[in-house]
């Protein structure tokens, strides 16, 4: 791919990109978020037009044009994308043959799919071809999701952040599986951000830093440092992390147990957070996670007992929220923690317009005063605070929710779930600084996170969710991650 | 025992309509485009019907004009959702409000009354049942396979669900999304043609009477699937036919009718209470009234 | 990169521009039967403005459309369709000819009381279909469709059973009490209906913008209708606000009734409304579900809908019906802005981060 740029209004997501992979190799695109790696593969896979003429690709040096993903798989490429893209209700087999379906006499041939696929798959790949693709698990979907390219007969296939769903376990059996196919002569590009996969996988990195391409090298000799320098152009400070005197306990779940289909299932769980803990659940995500935070917001309704400061916690949202300080960062900020319609102010003044309204008018003059103040260490990019939250990019967008619940709050209890996902490197250190402070205030921090790395530098104390239970408990500062990967598969005995 | 046989037979007439509309807007719903323009197929093909056979007296051109006419208010739709992104509801409105308008301005231009077209006599319609009964009852069977065992109506249930899934494999989600809801205006339309030189004698100011609405509300009820939509519209066709009965039976303590006006709003009375009682949890196509992106 | 111009001026560009080309297409239509497209123009727009009374009949025709404009932006600002707003004005008038008849009348109270049971009545209407929506789960669109044509049996059967109009033949009430009535705007009101009920819906919509915008319950509104999520999670009740939002729409739709039964025909006369609460839909598309567009928007859509009425008596081939053709136009063009401001590199809008 050569001079590959891409343009959104002032934001130029890919900036003169000159990019190439050999044949039979496994390359990866690194960088951090939002440096460009996906819209540089999808332009490859025809779901976006890159900007320009002068915008070249060239496949087996001839050269393509690409202005849909039909031309691409005609050129032998296949993506798999970070968030599957599979219809639910639909069977596995029917996800894998739309598009190109077998038929016979005007209707669908599915004995005969079945047959081709099962050839394909092997045992490797096999999947419960007549079960609906939602009721799979994530791992399953994406095999799926491989199938797809595979029986497109793609030789180029792109995978997206393929591990960011998976288990350390599942990882390796993924990468047995890459191996496999790059033996079958099959050339992979995968993107991804985690260093790991980069150094042990892959035969070349292409890095990408703010749509830039900031280097490209080949994994054989190649350093962590240099690795991370190109990714973001400096060294990381490591956090320092005080050691912090635990309080009385400030929450006590009691055998909970819970069963939505929307939110995941709840078997007998107990936790316990203190004030001034910092308490990291670790585990795939739908083991839990999201129906804990729910029984605690008063979102589902659960068996058991919570208490709050030796109280039973209410179980009416409205009451949680107005009448306790609880901070919440939800893990899907747009459609839970924003307004994306609403200026900056208003974004920051969600949860306290009782501080803005007397005889129910609304102080607009204080809201916008509040919304600068909360934000004011933030460096929050935008044109001020009555600029459309919807506009802004979702690292910004994050920092407003982190500012609100945070400094603005300043909670007793906080419930952060995926507290950094989408933001890049500076402010994830800068958010981090901020959950250190709160807890040193004395706080109570229950941190989500599907990022290892950051549940490690945080927590006190890192419980894993599996199937709904809490069946491993580790305590810092050090821990070790490979007892961590095998309890959030199960594979651990509890007591 | 008459009275019952009567009622039932009714119904099954009245639920002819009802029938087709709700499974035009079957296949346009199942490909994730909210399609409240059925009432407009409706008028617009019933009104083309009756004008061409007031016009030509000829039955296959009536009847492909009704065809047509149906489909060129579909054309409107997939115009503006489709390729203008505008919202489907909103669209679906505008679209009614405009075949409303237009067709009395049509109709005193070419009829010089407004309103309504010439009344065909009795050799010009199409008096018995019969043709459109079989006509809906193709319809639901094929429209029962067309969703799993043909590649268009596979592609049009994921793009219903998932348009980005279909995207992924190569597969125009718009042009499958135009493609049904051309489809499901051409069967609507039958449904309009049968109101107009069917059961009645030419196209009256808005003889629909809502039944784009109900059949909308049908396929609400049978959670937009072939057979229990056909249910719902057999349902919604008989309780129609009981208001008509019930208008002339004496059922007041002074041997008096209900009173007609409350008679006729009977069936959307029904409607209310099945929506109000039933609904809950209906699971409509998942990309439902989002443009594509 | 030459800098793009602000946002709400090309909004009204854009609304201008889809204004015209809903006109333009009307207007080809009107070619294609065989009239001729500039004397329509001429027609429609003298018809409107050409004189002190058809200016009134303007401003009455107007002020329903502020009404249920009103009424349907409220409700879009909680993220619902209310398609209900002609039945919520006829229940409106229906509770307002009852008071009307029945309760001794007094002045000066009297009419304010008349105003509040015209709100009340509507309101009642949308709150049920508010609370089939938010606790039933039910449709909106279909919900209040249907309530529309359960209003018009209802009204028709209170008309010709209980209030009958003795005197005539037309399907009508009996007159209200004469206190109740509201006073006219002077002159103008002498040669065309227009009344003060002009004056209650300019104040109507000031109050319903201090509400929306101005207000606790208007953010926290604002807030369910296009983030609901976030809203549950900040403590609101969303239900309660859907339920809320349908009440206040219905009202603001019974008012109508004010215009119609307090300022001018002193009754209920069996389905008066031209419409009222569909153009109203568009009156709220047009003006942007803001308070001061809908004013404008309900003063264009009046005009349009007396330059119809002037074309049908003008013209041969033309009715009143090419109104809804001229709205429809309109509805669909401003629906589809976006494309079209892509389209059009003037009007693009300046992107940000």
């Amino acid at each position: 791919m050569r001079q590959i740029s891409k343009t959104y209004g002032a934001l130029r997501a890919n900036d003169s990109i000159n990019f190439s992979v050999r044949p039979g190799t496994i390359h990866a695109i690194a960088g951090e978020n939002g440096a460009g790696k996906s819209t540089l593969m999808k332009i490859l896979f025809g779901l976006i037009e890159p900007d320009d003429s002068s915008s070249e690709i060239f496949i087996n040096d001839k050269k393509m044009k690409f202005f849909s993903p039909l031309d691409a798989i005609a050129a032998d490429i296949g993506m798999v994308q970070q968030h599957f893209a599979l219809a639910g209700p639909l069977s596995a087999l029917d996800n894998i043959i739309l598009g190109d379906e077998p038929t016979n006499g005007g209707f669908i041939d599915r004995a005969q799919a079945q047959l081709i696929l099962e050839a394909l798959a092997g045992e490797q790949l096999s999947v419960p071809w007549h079960k609906p693709a939602e009721d799979l698990s994530v791992g399953l979907q994406q095999r799926l999701e491989i199938l797809k390219l595979l029986f497109r007969k793609a030789s180029i296939l792109i995978l997206d952040e393929p591990t960011a769903v998976l288990t350390p376990q599942e990882v390796e059996t993924f990468f047995s599986l890459l191996r496999r196919l790059k033996s079958e002569g099959k050339t992979i590009i995968i993107i991804t951000h985690k260093l790991h996969e980069i150094l042990t996988l892959c035969d070349d990195v292409t890095v990408l830093r703010h749509g830039r391409v900031t280097g490209s090298f080949s994994v054989k000799g190649l350093t962590k440092e240099k690795l991370i320098q190109a990714m973001i152009g400096r060294e990381i400070s490591l956090l320092q992390k005080k050691r912090t005197q635990l309080g009385a306990h400030l929450v006590e779940i009691k055998g909970i147990s819970l069963h939505e289909k929307t939110v995941g299932s709840l078997n007998d769980l107990s936790l316990t957070l203190s004030h001034g803990e910092i308490v990291g659940i670790a585990g795939v995500e739908g083991n839990g996670q999201q129906a804990l935070v729910a029984s605690l917001l008063g979102l589902g309704s659960y068996e058991g007992t919570i208490f709050y400061k030796q109280k039973p916690l209410p179980k009416v949202t409205a009451e949680i929220r107005n009448k306790l300080n609880f901070g919440l960062i939800s893990e899907d900020r747009q459609t839970q923690s924003l307004w994306l319609d609403a200026s900056v102010s208003d974004n920051c003044s969600i949860g306290f317009t009782n501080k803005f309204s007397r005889y129910g008018l609304l102080n607009g003059k204080g809201m916008k005063t509040h919304a600068e103040e909360a934000l004011s260490h933030y460096e929050v990019k935008m044109s001020g605070v009555g600029q459309k939250v919807k506009s802004l990019s979702g690292g910004n967008q994050q920092k407003i929710v982190v500012a609100r619940e945070v400094n603005a709050r300043k909670p007793e209890f906080l419930i952060a779930s995926q507290p950094t996902r989408g933001v890049d490197v500076g402010a994830i250190e800068f958010i981090h600084q901020q959950l250190l402070k709160l807890q040193e205030s004395g706080a109570a921090i229950l941190l989500i996170s599907s990022e290892l790395e950051e549940l490690c530098a945080l927590s006190d104390r890192i419980v894993v969710f599996f199937e709904g239970r809490n069946v491993a408990e580790f305590s810092g500062p050090k821990y070790d991650l490979q007892k961590i990967g095998m309890a959030m598969t199960g594979g651990v005995n509890h007591a | 025992m008459i009275w019952f046989q009567e009622w039932i037979l009714s119904g099954l007439r009245l639920s002819l309509p009802l029938i087709f509309a709700a499974y035009g807007g079957m296949l346009s719903e199942r490909a994730g485009v909210s399609n409240i323009a059925l009432e407009g197929y409706l008028l617009a093909s019933a009104f083309a019907a009756a004008a061409t056979m007031a016009v030509t007296h000829s039955l296959p051109l009536s009847f492909a004009m009704g065809v047509f006419g149906a489909l060129m208010v579909g054309l409107v739709f997939c115009f503006f959702t489709i390729k203008a992104r505008a919202d489907q509801i909103i669209t679906g409105m505008a679209v009614n409000l405009f075949v409303a308008g237009l067709l009395p301005v049509l109709s005193k231009a070419f009829f010089e009354v407004s309103g309504q077209t010439p009344s065909l006599p009795v050799n010009e319609r199409i008096i018995s049942v019969w043709p459109f009964a079989i006509a809906a009852i193709i319809v639901v069977i094929c429209v029962a396979f067309y969703f799993s065992k043909t590649v268009l109506g596979l592609r049009v249930w994921a793009a219903g669900e998932n348009p980005q899934a279909l995207r992924t494999q190569g597969v125009s989600v718009d042009f499958t999304r135009f493609k049904s809801i051309m489809l499901g205006a051409a069967i609507a339309s039958i449904g309009g043609i049968y109101l107009s030189i069917g059961a009645g004698s030419g196209y009256t100011r808005n003889m629909s009477a809502g039944r784009g609405y109900i059949a909308l509300a049908a396929l609400i009820f049978g959670r937009w699937k072939p057979w229990p939509t056909f249910l719902g519209c057999l349902l919604f066709g008989i309780a129609d036919a009981l208001q008509i009965q019930l208008q002339s039976v004496p059922l007041l303590p002074n041997d008096q009718p209900l009173p007609t006006q409350f008679v006729q709003a009977l069936p959307y009375v029904v409607t209310l209470l099945f929506l109000a009682g039933f609904m809950g949890r209906a699971r409509p196509p998942g990309a439902i009234n989002q443009p594509t992106l | 990169m030459r800098k793009a111009l602000p946002l709400g001026f090309t909004n009204f560009l854009l609304t201008l521009f889809s204004i015209t080309l809903g006109l333009i297409c009307c207007l080809a239509i009107v070619a294609l039967i065989g009239e001729n497209p500039l004397r329509v123009l001429e027609i429609l727009f003298t018809g409107a403005f050409g004189s002190v009374t058809n200016i009134g009949y303007t401003l009455f025709y107007a002020t329903p459309l502020i009404f249920t404009g009103l009424s349907v932006a409220v409700a879009f600002h909680c993220g619902l369709f209310n398609i209900g707003a002609e039945g919520q004005l006829y229940i409106g008038a229906l509770l307002l000819t009852t008071v009307g008849i029945l309760v001794p009348d007094y002045p000066v109270i009297s009419p304010f009381l008349g105003i509040c049971v015209a709100f009340l009545g509507g309101a009642l209407w949308g709150g049920l279909a508010g609370w089939l929506k938010a606790y039933r789960g039910s449709h909106e669109v279909i919900v209040t469709i249907m309530l529309n044509f359960i209003s018009y049996s209802i009204c028709g059967f209170a008309i010709m059973n209980l209030f009958k109009n003795t005197e005539t033949q037309n399907p009508e009430s009996k007159e209200v009490g004469v206190n109740y009535l509201i006073g006219g705007l002077g002159d103008i009101s002498q040669v065309s209906p227009v009344n003060s009920a002009f004056f209650l819906a300019l104040l109507v919509a000031f109050a319903v913008w201090i509400i929306l915008f101005k207000t606790k319950w208007g953010f926290e509104l604002r807030l369910s209708g296009s983030a609901p999520e976030t809203a549950m999670r900040a403590g609101i009740n969303v239900k309660r606000r859907v339920l809320e939002a349908m009440f206040i729409s219905g009202g603001l739709a019974g008012l109508v009734a004010v215009n119609e039964i307090l300022g001018f025909a002193h009754k209920f006369k069996d389905q008066f409304s031209i419409g009222y609460g569909f153009t109203g839909i568009a009156v709220a598309l047009l003006g942007r579900n803001r308070p001061l567009g809908i004013v404008a928007a309900a003063l264009l859509f009046g005009a349009i809908q007396k330059g119809s009425l002037e074309l049908e008596i003008d013209t041969e081939k033309i009715t009143r019906d090419l109104s809804g053709v001229m709205l429809a136009f309109i509805i669909l063009f401003v629906a589809s802005e976006s494309f079209w401001r892509s389209k059009i590199k003037f009007l693009r809008k300046r992107e940000q981060i």
